[in-house]
């Protein structure tokens, strides 16, 4: 071979190697000016520099008025497999399915699968207890230390089980205040109540945090906050009597169901919201037994009634301030009256001769309420009544409220003779809150303060009042204190079962029968109450309400007792002292 | 000389390298460590929670000999001066005062050329 040869051999040698760098060099210069390809480089990099990391943020506390935690969070796990790790798919399925109550086929499947780019993890169970997950731990370890004591056993391979902590919704007092609360067990989703309407404030979507898997790229990760936290109106201890009185009133009275409502009638603050049925919010599984269909989740604004005769208080209470009545006004009960074709009797189809408008309140006379609101004209009775806010939402700051019914001239479903029967509440249907809110305008100088549950909002640490707000004026402040003194007065006539010793309250019975396809039934009846206290300072407003009570169709007999002992309960829960001490206190502070 | 200078630098700048990896590996632990307290604490503040719930306080202030107060047991007392206590009272949660600026010291973000580069400006500056 001669020298040429090698000449040429080594210039091409040498050539390639020259070419190569300069190949990438100018490679790099192409990519390096090449914005667009700068970009896709980078881009294509990233994705192998940073893992996605996905944040549920802890879902906002629930508090009551003084701060006890109605809803918090606790530990749960996600068990799930590593779908590359798995040994054994059967042994995996015998102990997960033995261990966390959860069905083998299930589990078998999805640990047989077979792992992939697309396919490397499969979730089995969710929201499982620290102590399921205990046991499983304590299983793993004796299995890992008989694996070693004698490994020629051919024992159970879990390789691939992984458990995963994360957080879920714990409600510590369990079924207090169930039907107000709602629930949350799903992230980002509450169901009824404060859970449901203020879901976008508990909760905050799920983040995705970027994490560098490259160590020397470690940075600090934003915090993610949490929810915003609620504190509610409600007091605990009153919620809880309440409920207690609730289960024990259905139980005296034989009643389907029972609800009451306590509120402040000064600043539209819920005290307790109480009603049948209830749950354990820690265990939903109850949820389709308690709530077949048809029965509303919180009875109090999601069931409209026709309330029957407390609603007179409304009646009487627009007719005077209209000035069509004074207290004094007599009227000669003859036991019945006609209203537009339709002849009106009274509860016991007496005839009760004369009577002031105190006397019509304290005898329930359905003919006096019905020609009090014939001297009103439906010109008048109706604003009034729209002004109640009757067929109208309250507003509360709760889910699944429903608004109930009053029908007004002009609509095609109304007759002359329903301004007969409205005035005694029939034919009107509204719920147990939009009655107590209604009648709270007579408790509070004439206005009617917008209802609310939610006192406060707690965000990142820092606390939001809500404040409270004049919704609707229906009557003058002088209509107000006349119809309340009427009120008290007749109970103390009447030496009324709702009398409470040292507390002087204003309140009024309601029996209504219950309106069917084929009239009004005449065995069953709504039983309600309402009243307030003290009657020349009222610092709060209770509404009862008895579904159906067997015991006695009378309000008087079955729900005014229950009004007592709840205003018994509450004025001790309250710190509200007789009214001759309170009278006594305020002279001293003055 | 060009060799011992070159490989006492490649040894300095491995040295430093090996230990900002070992670092950011702690920071990695540390981030998820806070996590788990983060979780631990919701989870302890609802177990305390449970044990102060109404139904666990009934049953131990029975076991211990009290019963619920009636209406008329009561006795209200004047007390000159006495303020009512709130009526609700929420401890606020310390806030950091500049959220979002990084709080990790230099040490642990910035690489050998940063410290080189700042540790220069700072003698220039001084000088």
């Amino acid at each position: 071979m001669n020298e040429n040869a090698y000449t040429w051999r080594y210039s091409s040698l040498g050539l390639i190697i020259f070419l190569l760098p300069v190949m990438i060099t100018l490679q790099l210069i192409r990519i390096q000016i090449n914005p667009g390809w700068v970009k896709e480089v980078m881009e294509f990099g990233e994705r192998f520099e940073k893992e996605a990391q996905f944040i549920d943020p802890p879902r906002g506390q629930i508090l009551d008025r003084k701060g006890n935690l109605l809803a918090g969070n606790q530990i749960v796990y996600e068990v799930g497999i590593d779908l590359p790790k798995v040994v054994d798919p059967r042994s995996i399925a015998t102990v997960l399915s033995s261990i966390l109550d959860i069905d083998y086929e299930d589990v078998y499947s999805a640990a047989s699968l077979e792992a992939s780019d697309r396919a490397v993890y499969a979730v089995v169970a969710d929201y499982l207890p620290q102590e399921k997950i205990d046991k499983l731990n304590i299983f793993i370890e004796q299995l890992d230390s008989e694996a070693i004591a004698s490994p020629e056993k051919g024992l159970f391979n879990l390789a691939g089980i992984v458990k995963k902590p994360h957080l879920g919704r714990l409600y510590p007092e369990r079924m207090i205040g169930s039907n107000f609360m709602g629930f949350s067990h799903v992230p980002n989703v509450g169901y009824f109540g404060v859970e449901e309407q203020y879901n976008d404030i508990l909760s905050r979507p799920r983040e995705t945090i970027w994490v560098p898997v490259n160590p020397l790229l470690a940075e600090e990760q934003t915090d993610v906050p949490s929810g915003s936290s609620l504190i509610l109106t409600v007091d605990r201890a009153v919620q809880k009597s309440m409920e207690e009185l609730v289960d024990e009133a259905v139980v005296e009275t034989g009643s389907d169901s029972a609800t009451i409502v306590v509120l402040n009638p000064k600043n539209g603050e819920i005290l307790a919201l109480a009603t049948t049925p209830r749950m354990d919010l820690n265990d939903i599984s109850e949820y389709k037994n308690l709530f077949p269909q048809g029965v509303p989740y919180n009875r109090a604004i999601g069931q409209d009634y026709e309330p029957g005769s407390v609603f007179k208080v409304l009646t009487m209470a627009a007719a005077l301030d209209a000035g069509a009545v004074k207290p004094e006004t007599q009227f000669v009960d003859t036991g019945v009256i006609e209203v537009g074709g339709l002849r009106i009797y009274n509860w016991d189809s007496g005839a009760w001769g004369p009577q002031s408008m105190l006397g019509c309140l304290q005898h329930s006379l359905n003919v006096c309420l019905a020609w009090v609101s014939t001297q009103m004209g439906y010109e008048n009775f109706y604003p009034y009544m729209k002004a109640f806010g009757l067929g109208q939402l309250t507003g509360v700051d709760l889910a699944w409220e429903v608004s109930g019914r009053l029908k007004i001239p002009g609509d095609g479903d109304w007759y002359e003779a329903d301004l007969g029967t409205n005035a005694f509440g029939q034919g009107v249907s509204a719920t147990p809150l939009q009655m107590a809110v209604a009648i709270s305008a007579l408790a509070n100088q004439g206005k009617i303060m917008t209802p609310h549950i939610v006192k406060a909002i707690v965000n990142e640490g820092y606390l939001r009042e809500l404040g409270t707000s004049v919704m609707r004026v229906p009557i003058k402040l002088e209509t107000a204190n006349t119809i309340t003194e009427m009120l008290a007065r007749s109970l103390e006539i009447e030496a009324s079962d709702a009398l409470v010793t040292g507390y002087r309250v204003a309140g009024k019975t309601g029996t209504a029968e219950i309106p069917t396809p084929y009239g009004y039934t005449t065995n069953e009846t709504n039983a309600s109450f309402v009243g307030w206290g003290p009657a020349d300072d009222p610092q709060f407003l209770i509404y009862i309400w008895l579904e159906r009570p067997s015991v006695s169709p009378w309000g008087s007999v079955v729900a005014s007792p229950v009004f007592r002992e709840a205003v018994e309960r509450l004025v001790v829960l309250i710190d509200l002292p007789p009214d001759d001490i309170r009278h006594q206190l305020d002279q001293n502070s003055q | 000389m060009v060799v011992v200078f070159s490989t006492l630098f490649a040894t300095v700048y491995l040295h430093i390298s090996a230990r900002t990896a070992e670092v950011g590996r702690q920071i990695q632990v540390m981030q998820n460590e806070i996590d788990e307290i983060d979780r631990m604490n919701e989870d302890l503040r609802s177990q305390l929670a449970l044990i102060k719930s109404s139904d666990q306080m009934e049953q131990r202030a029975e076991a211990l000999g009290f019963q619920p107060v009636q209406m008329d047991e009561i006795t209200f007392l004047s007390v000159q001066g006495f303020m009512e206590p709130p009526v609700m009272v929420y401890q606020h949660r310390p806030v950091d005062a500049s959220p979002g600026i990084a709080k990790l010291p230099d040490e642990y973000t910035e690489s050998l050329f940063d410290w080189m580069r700042r540790k220069t400006a700072f003698y220039l500056v001084v000088r």
